[in-house]
């Protein structure tokens, strides 16, 4: 019974954490522009984060080492320093994504302009990091970004033409007035916001932290094989809700308030509140779990002690490099720095940069030395295998398409 | 002297013929005493060959098998073991041996 | 203490870059490279004779501008004039396997030195420092 609850809740918790603010950005706006049909996009991220976070959630519980730490191991250190550079400044761009998004979210609920918000939540993330325990941290976060299930209220009351918006997905087509490129942009963006790297470094230190041991192997199964799909599917409400109400008004998304309108006009000011504190909650979240895979990240390449399992003072140097990370994120976000544009560049390099992180926990989900008997079996290698080729493709695409489309404008 | 200065060294013969780099350095606990460890490493042969990166993500040698792309792309032939007596120059640009 | 003399490892791939943990479990930084001492006479070969980890040993792998980089950061914070790497003689060690394990507290490690500086000057000076997380 007890293990039910467990399983059960850390499913609903990866539900909630699997969306931050790039899934809310990439989803709402590539609904406002195209419709449904770059939803194929978000079940191919989710396939990827899914098969990926299951080998590194695996790789992390039986050898106890985070991943940045194998990825220097293996890479050795001088291809892992530059690996760590690309991987971290990736990262702390999307940590000051989701300081931004937060403020946004409280710009929403008081009327006081976001920039003077975002010092505020960055303290309070910072707080949160210092004196609450792993675990909790994590559980609050996740299971209060569920408000955000208010958007399935939302998408049946507003009584779509389902087979529509079905039609759309499952044929899809480019809109008419936009270009291939532009098309194939979004595509990758909605893939980067999907299968964005800190979600794996953070969820495999996650397993360290919290002591997983092979018996805890079903409870990764169990998260990311259910949460990470039902979180995806959040994903696809936010698009399905700006395919119906956004898109036909030619309503852009360059703000919060956009996202949240279409549940605003079918729920009225309880949608809209409801709204606000999922964004809340699940920005603040990835707040934390950025700032975190900051650490994480250069504390696991030049093997410091790292995590939340010490007491602060025993993991010193951890701690300056997540201060440091989010005092450095604060200056850039008070700078007036646009969060939404900032969110597009993060989530549009993550994708360019996923092979970096990907590569490395297929390699070492097949060394025996540390898996013994849980190595991959056939079927993880054959779609890991796919799946490179494919993140090797889109790697490559990226940046031409970037300059092509001009971040997609 | 470090292993570094070796790891990655490119490695010609006597009669100026190469043999790629260093890929890795095979150690055997069979060394002098060292007090409260017991017997050093010692260092005895040198895994030479071309394009080591595969090498070093541990195909070859180690425990790493699969998956098949990864395997077909980065395990090459296995390294060539040169014995360290057969080194006959080491400066800080390359190896000479001299092989049988 | 080793028992299985005449034991063979590959150095690259399972001594440098591997993680090295202290006595009480405590992370203690990286194998960066290994110190070799070549003996005199015509056959000798090299021993290893201890662990280098931190920047200064690192700077040698990375190579380069940026290990050039790296040493310079490092000899200027450094108190010493010409410091050179921080070295674990084998005595210390424990255990090769996955990580290396030594048998002293990480503290008294030279290349600890880092830790400690974070610790007494910034960490240690914000309220909470030493509270387990609740």
């Amino acid at each position: 019974m007890k293990k039910l609850f467990g399983v059960t809740l850390g499913i609903l918790t990866a539900m909630g954490g699997f969306v931050d603010i790039g899934d809310i950005v990439a989803n709402s706006l590539t609904g406002a522009r195209f419709g449904m049909s770059l939803a194929w996009a978000v079940v191919l991220g989710v396939v990827g984060i899914v098969l990926f976070a299951e080998m590194a959630g695996r790789v992390a519980t039986l050898s106890t080492r985070g991943v940045f730490d194998l990825v220097r191991e293996r890479l050795g250190a001088r291809v892992a320093l530059l690996n760590l550079g690309a991987s971290f400044f990736i990262t702390f761009l999307t940590l000051i994504a989701e300081l931004g998004g937060v403020a946004l979210a409280l710009q929403l609920l008081s009327d006081v302009n976001y920039v003077l918000w975002i010092p505020l939540v960055a303290f309070l993330a910072w707080l949160v990091i210092w004196h609450v325990r792993f675990e909790p941290m994590e559980t609050v976060f996740g299971l209060l970004g569920l408000v955000l299930l208010v958007m399935a209220v939302a998408l049946w009351k507003l009584s779509p033409d389902w087979s529509g918006l079905w039609h759309q997905a499952s044929q899809p087509a480019v809109t008419s007035g936009e270009g291939h490129p532009t098309y194939f942009y979004y595509a990758i963006a909605l893939f980067g916001a999907a299968m964005t790297p800190y979600e794996v470094f953070f969820f495999s230190s996650g397993a360290v932290e919290e002591k997983w041991t092979k018996s805890d192997l079903v409870l990764n199964k169990a998260n990311v094989y259910i949460g990470f799909p039902l979180g995806g599917l959040l994903s696809l409400m936010l698009m399905a809700l700006a395919t119906i109400v956004l898109l036909p008004r030619s309503i852009g998304v360059d703000h919060l308030s956009q996202v949240a309108l279409p549940t605003t006009m079918a729920l009225g000011k309880v949608g809209l509140a409801a709204m606000i504190i999922g964004f809340f909650a699940t920005t603040f979240g990835a707040a934390l779990e950025t700032a975190l895979s900051c650490g994480y990240t250069v504390s696991q390449y030049f093997g410091w002690q790292w995590g939340k399992m010490v007491r602060p003072r025993e993991a010193a140097r951890f701690h300056l490099v997540v201060l440091c990370s989010i005092i450095v994120a604060v200056l850039v976000g008070v700078t007036g720095i646009d969060p939404i544009k900032v969110t597009e560049y993060s989530i549009v390099l993550s994708a360019a940069a996923l092979p970096l992180t990907y590569f490395p926990i297929l390699v070492v989900a097949n060394d025996r030395e540390y898996m013994g008997d849980k190595v991959n079996g056939w079927l993880a290698n054959l779609l890991g295998s796919v799946f490179l080729v494919l993140l090797v493709v889109v790697a490559l695409a990226t940046i031409p398409l970037m300059i092509v489309t001009r971040a997609g404008s | 002297m470090r292993l570094s200065e070796i790891l990655g060294k490119d490695v010609v013969t006597t009669d100026g013929r190469s043999l790629g780099q260093v890929h890795d350095v095979r150690l055997v606990q069979d060394g002098p005493v060292l007090p409260d460890w017991g017997a050093a490493f010692r260092v005895h042969e040198l895994a030479v060959g071309r394009s080591s990166f595969g090498t070093r993500l541990g195909y070859g040698r180690g425990d790493v098998k699969g998956p098949w792309l990864l395997e077909r792309l980065l395990a090459r032939r296995p390294p060539r073991l040169i014995p360290w007596s057969a080194i006959q120059d080491l400066d800080a640009e390359r190896i000479v041996v001299e092989l049988p | 203490m080793s028992v299985d003399v005449g034991r063979t490892v590959w150095a690259g791939l399972h001594l440098m870059d591997r993680q090295i943990v202290d006595c009480d479990g405590f992370l203690a930084g990286k194998v960066d490279d290994l110190e070799l001492e070549v003996p005199d006479g015509h056959d000798a070969l090299p021993v290893v004779v201890a662990i280098l980890s931190g920047p200064g040993a690192l700077a040698g792998q990375i190579g380069g501008r940026l290990g050039r980089f790296i040493a310079s950061v490092q000899q200027r914070l450094h108190p010493e004039s010409d410091p050179g790497p921080a070295t674990i003689p084998f005595g210390v060690v424990k255990r090769v396997e996955e990580h290396v394990e030594v048998s002293v507290p990480r503290h008294a490690l030279q290349s600890n030195r880092a830790e400690e500086w974070a610790r007494d000057v910034v960490i240690d000076k914000i309220p909470g420092a030493g509270h387990a997380p609740e």
